[in-house]
């Protein structure tokens, strides 16, 4: 007889302990049900050489991943470390996402820097605890520590073996060895590292639909807020109607949010909250609220209008970021001047995964759940903002569905925890995808100017200016322009002329402004590579060899001699991290030599080709398309990338591919425009995306300059990709876009 | 009251007929696989299977589900081993991993009908499924891998 289930959200919380969470935490290789893991040690631990890495007596290896998955791939990569200096079987790893605790260093996953800043603490984590293992090994095998070897989770003297496990309480009892005592794996003897294909570590979990992201956290009494945010940045509630918004079935509150103050920071933007025991029901009742919200200057934006002042302004110079030589000298004896203005809109994230963050308050502690890039930022937000010592804040992070940047900004985490403090019951904050598209923190607009002077179709004056809002206008109230901007492919741009000015100018912001993947690299990218590919055009070279003419010979540039602001190269110092055009100038070759640069097309085909050094990568990319019936299709994209050392082959490939779509996605369709300050877009019907149907085909190489140190992965593949994809339209039908998204020619 | 099956179990909901049936999956009976994207079936991330066919849930009110057979994720396969799910990791697609959910049963729903599609036949069944991971060219080799491992099968 078949049994019928009388089920209702109440039903769910019966029996399930109190405070149980389940993060997805796997064990490759064993079963579908997922463990439960709460960044605490819930088996008997025994040897715990590090935060990163805890040995236990049933033979697990738990490796505490510090950093967010967003899909880059670090619940992976940064086991692989670990296990491989360990010398651990793979089939032992399990990967423990950590909280937000500055024991862990840097956990601003942003800025493709995972890798390179943990590399040497991962590795040392591992060997480490190597060192110990083979101690305790040895004492019980009563030979010396280096008459024994670690393979595959065992410490090993001729016949005889002891697992990691066996070995785990006694490890613990060793004394810890100095860095100088410590002796690593060369890359030969890598099992993991940089190895082609290795199984996504939640790729169970993923393929069963047994993930818990931001969005799926569930707890005891759980209630979901929705929140009606300001139309408007910076307006407030005057006054609000919930009579009707409480009648829904399942509606529970409604509570006013903190007004915001500028600068607005990651403060939540204020509004309404609509709490009910579902989703539904919460959207519902947010549906029927009627706000009175305050006027606020910020809804005198018109983006037409405030286009029209970007031009206006773009000979406005507010901050100078670079000035060698004589730039209007040079300029005046120029034979020939070539000048081009590029444009980009605001675009918007858009991660498949809309914000969303959970967070239980009781008396005078906090437990959050959240999608955060940030724990730390998560804890220290909600801390000021909400005045709770950070101690009695605990941010556990769960699985990112994307972020792209987004989730690097804590509003909708502070949104939670206010809202659980005010209702005292545990709240999850879920975004609408119009929420999400209308309340971003979006990427800039930018409009940019590039001027250059020939002599003897030499290039000898390099004149970049840009006007629009900084991501400054966050931190800073009533701030204008861009700041820190520059240092992404502004003023390190790469070129040996004598003359060179890089400036920018005003330009206010009227909405939230952030990072967005690769950030001010997309516009400074798209101008530069646009430009020397007419720059070539001009002259009847080739750009691929113009490139090269203009990149110059093989040397590390050292900007502090050229006139350059002090040079943040992507937080790394240039001693460590050189600009290095020989390896600037390969990566590009590659991409050539992929793509058979140069090789004649029919016509309504054409290449384009553009390189692009950030996050301390270089990358290069080649696209082409062809015409049909006036439309624009992209056949195939090589990309080329070198990153130093990278760890999971698979995952770079797969990030680089993933840059493609991006791309080609804010070249096409990526605009975000306001009227009477209010975002007009709403959904992916009119924020469009790029879909399968359009996916080109894609190559991806890796280059390798047996570079010990790590490079960028996450991010850097997205600069290059415009410019080359507005070159190849160039060469296909001889028309040049310089102002973004393709989609308003009707082209796409 | 709507009665409802579910992954072969039949439920009986005590909800607002009009919540769509994504709402229902995830707050009311704990089955988070099916994920929320758009809400208005732009997307695919919501991407169940009504009798069969590829439905997105977010759209469907439980009124008009009523009495009817959903699958979603967690019911594709008891073992995890449907060949789309083989397929998937063989071929380590997902990034993120948040639309697959979507994916796979878009992917699952074109191989049941079309043991061997073309290129075009991906494109238009799964043209619905937004990525913004970008992991088109890895879904479009895992579905022609996943009808091979299919047909092997048999």
């Amino acid at each position: 007889m078949k049994t019928i289930k009388n089920i209702s959200r109440r039903h769910l919380f019966k029996g399930a302990a109190k405070g149980s969470f389940i993060l997805g935490a796997s064990i490759p290789t064993l079963s579908m049900l997922p463990k439960v893991f709460a960044g605490e040690d819930l088996k008997e631990t025994k040897f715990i050489p590090s935060v990163y890495l805890e040995i236990r007596k049933d033979n697990t290896v738990a490796v505490i991943c510090h950093r967010s998955e967003m899909g880059q791939g670090v619940r992976t990569s940064i086991p692989m470390i670990v296990a491989d200096e360990l010398g651990a079987d793979w089939a032992q790893i399990e990967v423990v996402q950590g909280l937000g605790d500055p024991k862990y260093g840097n956990q601003n996953t942003d800025g493709s820097a995972s890798i390179r800043l943990f590399y040497g603490k991962l590795r040392e984590a591992g060997a480490t605890a190597r060192y110990m293992l083979t101690e305790a090994a040895a004492q019980v095998f009563k030979v010396e520590a280096s008459q024994c070897r670690v393979d595959a989770g065992k410490v090993l003297y001729k016949n005889r073996a002891l697992s990691f496990g066996e070995l785990a309480e006694l490890a613990s009892t060793m004394k810890v060895p100095e860095e100088k005592q410590l002796v690593y794996k060369n890359k030969k003897e890598f099992k993991f590292i940089g190895s082609e294909k290795m199984a996504n570590i939640d790729g169970h979990l993923i393929a069963t639909g047994k993930t818990v992201f931001g969005i799926d956290v569930e707890k005891e009494n759980l209630h979901i807020a929705i929140i009606a945010r300001p139309p408007v940045m910076g307006a407030h509630v005057v006054s609000f109607d919930a009579s009707e918004a409480l009648k829904v079935k399942g509606v529970v509150k409604v509570i006013k949010m903190p007004d915001i103050s500028e600068p607005v920071v990651y403060k939540p933007l204020g509004g309404v909250a609509v709490l009910a025991t579902n989703t539904w029901a919460a959207m519902q009742g947010r549906d029927k609220l009627n706000i009175v919200w305050s006027k606020h200057k910020n809804a005198d934006y018109d983006s037409a209008a405030y286009f029209k002042k970007m031009e206006a302004d773009i000979d406005t110079v507010t901050s100078t970021h670079r000035t060698q030589g004589d730039v209007s000298a040079s300029l005046k004896r120029a034979d020939k001047v070539i000048e081009h203005s590029y444009y980009m809109p605001n675009l918007a994230h858009a991660p498949m995964e809309t914000p969303a963050a959970t967070a239980d308050w009781r008396e005078n502690k906090v437990e959050v759940w959240a999608a955060t890039q940030n724990p730390q930022s998560a804890v220290d937000s909600i801390s000021s903002q909400l005045g709770i010592d950070k101690a009695k804040v605990d941010v556990h992070v769960t699985l990112l569905g994307g972020a792209f940047g987004r989730k690097s900004k804590q509003d909708f985490v502070v949104e939670a925890a206010f809202l659980s403090r005010e209702a005292k019951v545990p709240v999850k904050v879920v975004w609408s995808r119009e929420d999400d598209i209308k309340h971003d923190y979006y990427q800039a607009c930018t409009l940019q100017k590039i001027t250059a002077g020939l002599n003897d179709k030499k290039v000898s004056a390099w004149r970049h200016r840009e006007s629009g809002p900084g991501i400054q206008s966050i931190f800073k109230k009533d701030a204008s322009g861009v700041a820190f901007e520059p240092n992404m492919g502004m003023k390190d741009v790469p070129f040996d002329i004598t003359n060179v000015e890089c400036t920018s100018g005003p330009g206010l912001g009227h909405v939230r402004y952030g990072w967005m993947r690769s950030v001010a690299n997309i516009g400074h990218a798209f101008s530069i590579g646009s430009f020397v590919d007419e720059l070539a055009d001009e002259l009847g070279i080739d750009t691929h060899k113009l490139w090269h003419q203009l990149i110059g010979a093989d040397r590390h540039i050292d900007f502090t001699k050229m006139g350059t602001t002090p040079y943040a190269n992507h937080g790394e110092t240039l001693e460590k991290y050189p600009y290095d055009t020989k390896r600037l100038k390969a990566t590009l070759d590659k991409v050539a030599s992929m793509a058979k640069w140069g090789r004649s097309l029919p016509k309504g085909e054409g290449l384009g080709i553009s390189v692009h050094r950030s996050f301390v990568s270089n990358t290069a990319c080649c696209v082409k398309v062809s015409e049909h019936d006036g439309k624009i299709k992209v056949d195939k994209v090589w990309m080329a990338i070198d990153a130093g050392t990278v760890i999971n082959k698979e995952r770079v490939r797969s990030q680089l591919e993933g840059s493609v779509i991006f791309a080609l996605s804010l070249a096409f369709y990526g605009e975000i425009t306001a009227k009477n300050g209010v975002v007009e877009q709403n959904n992916f019907d009119d924020y469009e995306v790029l879909r399968i149907d359009q996916s080109p085909e894609i190559e991806v190489a890796i280059l390798d300059f047996d570079d010990p140190l790590a490079g960028g992965v996450g991010e850097p593949g997205v600069p290059p990709i415009t410019p080359a994809l507005c070159n190849a339209i160039f060469a296909a039908t001889g028309k040049r876009y310089r102002k973004l998204p393709l989609m308003q020619y009707g082209i796409i | 009251m709507i009665n409802i099956t579910i992954n072969g179990t039949e439920y009986r909901l005590d909800e607002d007929p009009a919540m769509p049936l994504l709402w229902a999956i995830r707050d009311i009976l704990d089955l988070k696989g099916t994920k929320f994207g758009c809400g208005k079936g732009l997307c695919g991330a919501c991407t169940v299977h009504l009798n069969g066919v590829p439905m997105r849930s977010c759209s469907l009110p439980l009124a008009a589900v009523e009495n009817q057979n959903i699958t979603t994720i967690e019911g594709l396969s008891n073992d995890g081993k449907h060949p789309v799910q083989q397929a998937w990791q063989e071929l380590n697609v997902p990034q993120c991993g948040y639309c697959q959910s979507g994916q796979m049963m878009s992917a699952a729903a074109l191989l049941n009908g079309n043991k061997k599609p073309n290129d075009t036949d991906i494109d238009n069944a799964m043209k619905g499924n937004i990525c913004r991971c970008g992991t088109y060219p890895r879904i479009k080799n895992a579905i022609k891998m996943a009808a091979e491992l299919a047909t092997e099968i048999k």
